[in-house]
């Protein structure tokens, strides 16, 4: 085992990875930006390195930076988390030839599932169904018309290097093809440095449906079931669930078998997620391998009560996977909410800033992982994701009314954020009745603004009566030297 | 004590008599009857007519933020209050389209004199690993553009000018 791990990463992540090797005994570095000395990141570490400034290529896309942090503080091991360098090959290859481990797929195996169109090729020749695609569209407008005949519209622009959404586009009719593929290109160049697009038919309301793989370097490969991510905006999960009410016996024996299969094609091993989309005949469909710890893994963490950081960190470290497929087995239902510095009803507008207030919802069944405290600075250099609620229950109903008390115990000022939207979204009755798919958001929640007011008057009672302790509160400092609680309420700044 | 509060378009008069602990409370004439059991950590603990409740509160003086059960209600006291959701909801429209955060200007979609309608894409900002729309608020023409693909901006820079095709109502204010 390793004695002493760099996370190469920030927020509720890094701390997550940060818990796990406490327990197992690990020392940890953990980097960060100049934009993030409020963070609790630093602190969830024994050590910290500062690795540059707040742009994310100069910091925490610094290769360099991060390899010299690693040998100053004597790290063997990078876990790097989600995002940022965790799908880079060529970050991998670095870290390897640095003498250093990678807590992940081997580099050769990030590199064959990396590009769509190459991961897409090997699928299909193993016999895993795959969306109908175009895979080299013409650049001379005429022929793309007619290659794209064969696909119908409407159809999705897909970038190869893609990730997180850049670069897609839907197009529903041919006198926007020519435009959306050029804007897919430009998207592409500048998110990946790596232009290529191809297109895909579109599916209309299907589900996401996702495998998770855990695998040794010995060859002995499991899966840990399935997660359902539909609820979906831009491409970006909000909530996820497990199992997917969607999935079957028969259909999950089915995709799990086909996401082990490619696995195994890959050379893959430690942790990862092969995405399917399902369509309403229950047919699915391969999308692409996501070669890391997925955000959503708590989910499937309820479910099985493995820790999938820990057998990463294991696999890493040249143990055996210690698990046979008989031996996992998924108990009850688990939903996870993400909740971000967003304000839903201005068409999601990221809402950085200051925490002011801050509760984290607990309680049997409830877990939070969450990136900030009290003070933290939710900073607009990064992701806007400040905290996942995720909750457990014997049945899908009860981990969704234990959702929805947690939500409601989750305090949030200063940054706006979606929780509010994330209450009437697990409340919904679509939801309820689990008919989820991509086109969720689009469907039901178009222009979605704040309805509940039950407490309002409430809320006015409590505005009024801080008002009045306020001047109470500041006469009364001449004689008590106590600080009261509305000194604290002084220094709030809204982003006017 | 009387106080007059304003959230979303709403007006709220909050009147106290007694003091200590224990108040009787009016709220736009309807009474209420508020124990303050706690006040700490930016947290009220308050029992209204006997429903317990932790309130949680930010405030920068003009404006207050509260939480509860999971929805976050935001409060002025003054009556010109530039609130966002009152201009939004009494339909009065900025002409003046600021940046509302830091960030990268990928890309104006419109250049001085282009027709937009209500809703339509006028400048996309990066930020937060993010592309953020910033749309016209509602029918006009574009009057001036402040900035160009590349620019960095600042909270609340001036981006771009429109001129609202028809007349911007000013809401009326309820006392």
């Amino acid at each position: 085992m390793f004695k002493k791990i760099l996370i190469a990463n920030r927020g509720e992540i890094a701390i997550r990875v940060a818990r796990t090797c406490r327990e197992l005994g690990v020392a940890t570095v953990a980097v960060y930006s100049a934009a993030d000395l409020s963070s609790p990141h630093i602190s969830a570490a024994n050590e910290a390195v500062c690795i540059g400034p707040a742009q994310a290529s100069a910091s925490y896309l610094n290769t360099e930076a991060i390899l010299l942090a690693a040998r100053r503080t004597g790290a063997e091991a990078i876990h790097p988390g989600y995002g940022f360098l965790s799908e880079n090959a060529a970050f991998a290859r670095c870290v390897r030839d640095a003498g250093l481990t990678f807590i992940g797929p081997a580099p050769e195996a990030l590199a064959a599932v990396g590009n769509k169109i190459v991961a897409r090729q090997t699928v299909a020749k193993l016999g895993v169904p795959v969306i109908v695609a175009l895979e080299q569209p013409s650049p001379d407008p005429t022929v793309l018309r007619e290659q794209v005949r064969a696909l119908g519209y409407p159809l999705l622009i897909k970038a190869a290097a893609g990730g997180g959404g850049k670069g897609m586009r839907i197009v529903r009719h041919e006198k926007e093809l020519a435009e959306a593929v050029a804007a897919a290109e430009r998207e592409a160049t500048a998110a990946f440095a790596e232009g290529t697009v191809y297109l895909e038919r579109y599916l209309e309301r299907p589900r996401h449906v996702e495998v998770q793989i855990l695998g040794d370097m010995y060859g002995s490969l499991i899966h840990l079931g399935e997660r359902e991510c539909s609820i979906q905006r831009r491409y970006q999960k909000i909530l996820e669930e497990t199992p997917s009410p969607a999935v079957s016996e028969r259909l999950r024996e089915e995709m799990t078998a086909a996401a082990l299969k490619i696995a195994t094609a890959a050379g893959y091993y430690n942790a990862g997620t092969v995405e399917f989309m399902l369509d309403s005949q229950g047919r699915f469909y391969f999308l692409e391998v996501n070669a890391r710890l997925q955000v959503e893994h708590p989910i499937t963490e309820w479910v099985t009560r493995l820790d999938l950081v820990r057998e990463q960190i294991r696999i890493a470290a040249g143990e055996r996977l210690g698990w046979s497929q008989d031996e996992v087995r998924g108990q009850g239902h688990a939903c996870e909410c993400r909740v971000y510095a967003e304000d839903p009803a201005r068409g999601f507008f990221p809402s950085p800033g200051k925490v002011l207030a801050w509760n984290a919802p607990s309680g049997p069944g409830v877990r939070v992982d969450a990136g900030v405290e009290l003070y933290t600075e939710v900073s607009m250099y990064y992701d806007p994701l400040i905290a996942k609620v995720s909750t457990w229950g014997p049945d899908r109903e009860q981990a969704r009314r234990r959702m929805a008390a947690a939500l409601r115990q989750c305090v949030v000022l200063g940054p706006i954020t979606n929780v509010a939207f994330l209450l009437d979204l697990i409340e919904h009755p679509a939801f309820v009745a689990a008919e989820t798919h991509t086109g969720f958001l689009a469907e039901h929640f178009p222009q979605w603004q704040p309805q509940d007011k039950t407490h309002v008057l409430e809320a006015a009672l409590a505005v009024a009566l801080s008002q009045s302790h306020r001047g109470r509160a500041e006469t009364s400092t001449v004689q008590s030297s106590s600080p009261t609680p509305w000194h604290r309420l002084g220094g709030w700044r809204i982003g006017v | 004590m009387k106080t007059t509060l304003h959230s979303d378009g709403v007006t709220f008069v909050v009147e106290y008599t007694q003091s200590k602990d224990e108040y009787e409370a009016k709220v736009n004439g309807q009474p209420r009857r508020v124990h303050l059991l706690s006040a700490r950590d930016g947290a009220l603990t308050l029992l209204v007519d006997g429903q317990s409740l932790r309130i949680h509160l930010a405030s920068d003086g003009q404006r207050t933020l509260v939480a509860i059960e999971g929805q976050v209600y935001e409060f002025t006291q003054a009556q010109k209050s530039q609130a966002r959701t009152r201009q939004r909801e009494a339909g009065r429209m900025d002409p003046e389209v600021r940046a509302p955060m830091p960030g990268k200007i990928l890309a104006v979609l419109v250049t001085e004199g282009t027709a937009v309608e209500a809703g339509q894409a006028l400048v996309l900002l990066e930020a937060m690993k993010m592309e953020n729309t910033l749309p016209a608020e509602g029918t006009a023409r574009v009057k001036k553009v402040h900035v160009a693909p590349g620019d960095l901006v600042d909270l609340g820079q001036l981006l771009v000018e429109l001129e609202f095709v028809e007349p911007t109502s000013a809401p009326s204010q309820a006392s």
